[in-house]
């Protein structure tokens, strides 16, 4: 019984780790030492900020843009909100661009406008 | 799809709950407030808007754990308590406010569900997966579903024709061999057409034996599960929706190598020299159809007619050892309402409505003393037909009071006759400012007994049946009760609370399943039923519930709920404590999301509380010589959930843990003989339906679930 709480407790260990170490992986092809190196600390990413006014009308909409906008290839950050009936998505400019998110949830189905 | 013609209309539609079944009954008034919606979305959670209590289980809370059926997805819930009736069948059991299930009025979309021969195995028919959130109301809830409810209703929302998904797959297997698979598909065709069809196979490969006591843990099972629901969207406004459901679940329970005519014949033949293995065999089938039509009178929809028709057939054949209960059920169900917003303020319901329910059993049951039963078809015809009437009075977002009365013609009452009964319920909800909800709700509830299949574990025993468990009474109960709730301004969500539930039932009549009456011998060997006749019978429960975000996606839900059920048996002077009731529960549940909610960490602790056991069982040993029950009661104990999703784009992939403390009631099956070292099936002291806590030890499981989205 304690040997399944601590098989949980290290996977979520585990997860926490591997979260924190992808930024360093994706630099690859650095030497051992750098890679070591940068385990200590993320490199710096300049991440960006667009928010898009988009015709939801429900719920329903909300977990449909969020459910697929979140695993979009670049995605940080992500913040719905009915009521304004806008998207913010915090992003990484070398991954994706604005037409790129833009187009990701008019393929949806709404109908998309960039407000900032 | 139905929020565009909603809106059409001119309404601005908010609503917690899906859309589909809410548009039939008008608009509702609670609001979510248009609440910015961050990464995570709320688990479980008590619905601020609500006139009356409200626990909601979102879809974010039915993958909290396994929830391979409804009665799983119940684990995590403060209010509803999951059990097994019995160690044999897998029939599991919910309480709510300290009461049997039976008492709980289950809604499929507000059409009553899971009654009669449903009953005990209703929860396992529900699929996880198929619903797309659960909507708990503790108390006297709305008259217009009928008053079957006394503690409370549960409706169902399953996922809904007009879903953006027209693919969904699970599948997920446990540590016992059960493997679990469900298909979704909604299709929209075109402006006016969708639907959406749902599919189940489960079924376990191997059986265990973990306690050693010659006894299955969990009973072979498999189950096919299939239904399609259709909505009709026409120009003018009005909705149609029919459905169709069947169902087959076969289970064999008890001892390994059980044949039920073998061991029929043994008894009737009164050949005690032979040993046969004891067990149970049930096959359960259902078929369900129904139509639900929404006719609005007005363009914005101010005022509308719904008809709601049911018809299901449910099919129970059962054998227990040398028992057999061969049943059917036909039930019709019928609904019409006329529903009218006369202005923001006042809005009322007037309808007429009423159940048919055709009962056809057929029970035997050979026992080594007595044979009892009457091989051969009963029938039993019991209806009920009423009107009723419902208000609902806003004040701004301060004060909203509904008052509802049905007054319905009930077929057979106690005395053979038929009878005309009123139920009157009420509820208020005041908000004096944002912060504070106070919630009091009263009501009664009426609903026919079905004395066997409500106490399925009754048949899991040697003992002989006493009274009147051949009658249906017409039960009848008071429940009042409150709520007060405090939203706080800390933590990362606006949904900070600290809530306190007290509500109180009280029987008027009841039918009572008595394990101890009578001297210390007689107790151990029969099981009366009766009629509470003015004796007293109630239950106070206690209940506390917090929930805080500390930080962004960490949420923390704390509940403690405390029940003293009392009931005056025949013979006692003082209403005494209910046996096998467990007098409290807390449950911690912590979830962690990680950004975007690629990975989330679910864990749950629950401590579960004393309860008192029969009094033939006090005396009981384990094999040291120890007292098992000291001073009558049984242990506190724990259980420890926890889970691991990881999802990607459409996939989410899951691993976790049940009863990670490996916690089990040690004997299980209660008797004093035993033949081939396995406690006997044919002794008048069998009883395999004492059970306090779980039966199964710690399991794991892992899973899939694949979602396919509608892409324009």
């Amino acid at each position: 019984m304690k040997k399944i709480s601590s098989i949980c407790m290290a996977a979520i260990l585990l997860a926490g780790i591997s979260s924190a170490v992808q930024p360093a992986r994706a630099e690859a092809g650095n030497s051992g030492m750098e890679y070591g190196m940068q385990l200590a600390g993320k490199p710096k990413k300049e991440l960006k900020t667009v928010t898009f006014s988009v015709n939801m009308h429900c719920e329903k909409c909300v977990e449909k843009i969020r459910e697929n906008i979140s695993y979009e290839k670049g995605v940080k950050g992500l913040e719905i909100s009915l009521e304004d009936k806008t998207v913010k998505i915090v992003y990484d400019p070398k991954k994706t661009d604005v037409r790129k998110l833009g187009d990701a949830i008019s393929g949806l189905g709404y109908e998309v406008e960039v407000k900032e | 799809m139905s929020v565009l013609a909603q809106a059409a209309y001119g309404q601005t539609f908010m609503s917690e709950t899906a859309v589909d079944t809410a548009g039939m009954y008008g608009p509702r008034t609670d609001s979510l407030e248009a609440a910015v919606f961050v990464s995570t979305q709320e688990g479980n959670y008590l619905s601020k808007g609500k006139p009356i209590r409200t626990e909601v289980i979102s879809s974010s809370g039915l993958r909290k754990m396994a929830c391979c059926t409804l009665a799983e997805s119940f684990e995590n819930s403060a209010s509803v308590t999951v059990g097994y009736s019995d160690a044999v069948t897998g029939a599991r059991q919910i309480r709510l406010l300290g009461l049997s299930g039976i008492y709980t009025q289950m809604l499929d979309e507000t059409r009553p569900v899971m009654r009669g021969l449903a009953s005990p195995f209703g929860l396992s028919y529900v699929p996880g997966q198929w619903l797309e959130s659960i909507q708990i109301a503790k108390g006297a809830a709305s008259v217009i579903s009928g008053v079957e409810s006394v503690t409370g209703q549960i409706n169902l929302e399953h996922r809904k024709p007009t879903d953006e998904k027209p693919l969904f797959l699970n599948a997920a297997v446990m540590s016992d061999s059960k493997l679990d698979f469900n298909v979704a598909s909604s299709l929209q065709m075109g402006e006016k057409w969708s639907t959406v069809i749902l599919g189940h196979v489960s079924g376990n490969i191997k059986n265990f034996d973990h306690n050693g006591d010659g006894y299955m843990d969990d009973p072979k099972m498999l189950q096919f599960n299939f239904a399609n629901r259709w909505l009709y969207y026409a120009d003018s406004g009005v909705q149609v929706r029919f459905g169709v459901r069947a169902l087959q679940d076969s289970r064999q329970g008890g001892q390994e190598g059980y044949d039920k005519d073998a061991y029929m014949q043994m008894m009737e033949d009164k050949d005690w020299t032979t040993v046969l293995p004891w067990g149970s065999e049930i096959m359960n089938r259902s078929l369900n159809g129904y139509l639900k039509v929404g006719i609005p009178l007005e363009p914005d929809n101010s005022s509308n007619i719904a008809v709601v028709a049911d018809y299901t057939w449910y099919g129970m054949d059962s054998w227990f050892g040398a028992t057999k209960y061969l049943a059917d059920q036909h039930s019709s169900y019928l609904n019409v309402l006329y529903q009218n917003e006369i202005n923001s303020s006042h809005r009322f319901t007037v309808g007429a409505g009423g159940t048919y329910d055709l009962y056809r059993e057929d029970f035997l049951r050979r026992l080594t003393l007595t044979v009892q039963g009457t091989d051969g078809v009963q029938k039993t015809p019991l209806a009920n037909a009423g009107v009723f009437g419902e208000y609902t009075y806003t004040l701004d977002d301060k004060l909203t009071a509904v008052a509802g009365i049905r007054g319905d013609w009930y077929s057979r009452v106690d005395d053979g006759k038929s009878h005309f009964k009123l139920s009157p319920r009420v509820t208020v909800k005041y908000s004096p400012s944002d912060a504070i909800v106070l919630r009091l709700n009263g009501g009664r509830g009426l609903r026919y007994a079905t004395p066997l299949t409500d106490n399925i574990g009754v048949f899991s025993t040697g003992k002989t049946f006493y009274g009147n468990y051949d009658s249906h009474t017409l039960e009848d109960a008071w429940t009042f009760g409150g709520n007060l709730t405090f939203y706080l301004p800390f933590g990362a969500s606006s949904d900070t609370y600290l809530s306190f539930d007290y509500f109180r039932t009280q029987f008027a009549q009841q039918m009572i399943v008595d394990y101890e009456y009578g001297n210390s011998t007689a107790a151990a060997t029969s099981i009366w039923f009766y009629n509470l006749d003015g004796r007293r019978s109630f239950t106070d429960n206690y209940q506390v519930d917090f929930n805080v975000q500390p930080v962004e996606r960490f949420t923390v839900t704390a509940t403690f709920r405390y029940t003293d059920a009392r009931i005056q048996t025949l013979g006692m002077e003082y209403p005494v404590e209910k046996p096998m009731t467990s007098r409290f529960k807390g449950v911690l549940n912590l979830q962690y999301a990680t950004n975007l909610n690629k990975w989330v960490f679910d864990f749950t602790a629950s401590v579960n509380g004393s309860s008192r056991v029969y009094n033939f069982m006090t005396d009981d040993t384990d094999e040291n010589g120890n007292l098992l029950y000291p001073g009558g009661y049984t242990p506190v104990y724990p259980l420890l959930y926890c889970q691991v999703t990881k999802r990607f784009k459409g996939v989410d992939v899951y691993v976790g843990g049940e009863n990670l403390t490996n916690f089990r009631q040690k004997h299980v099956i209660l008797g004093s003989h035993k033949e081939n070292g396995v406690v006997s099936g044919r002794q008048p002291s069998f009883d395999a339906s004492a059970i306090w806590g779980p039966v199964m030890g710690i399991r794991i499981y892992a899973g899939v679930r694949f979602t396919l989205w509608k892409k324009s």
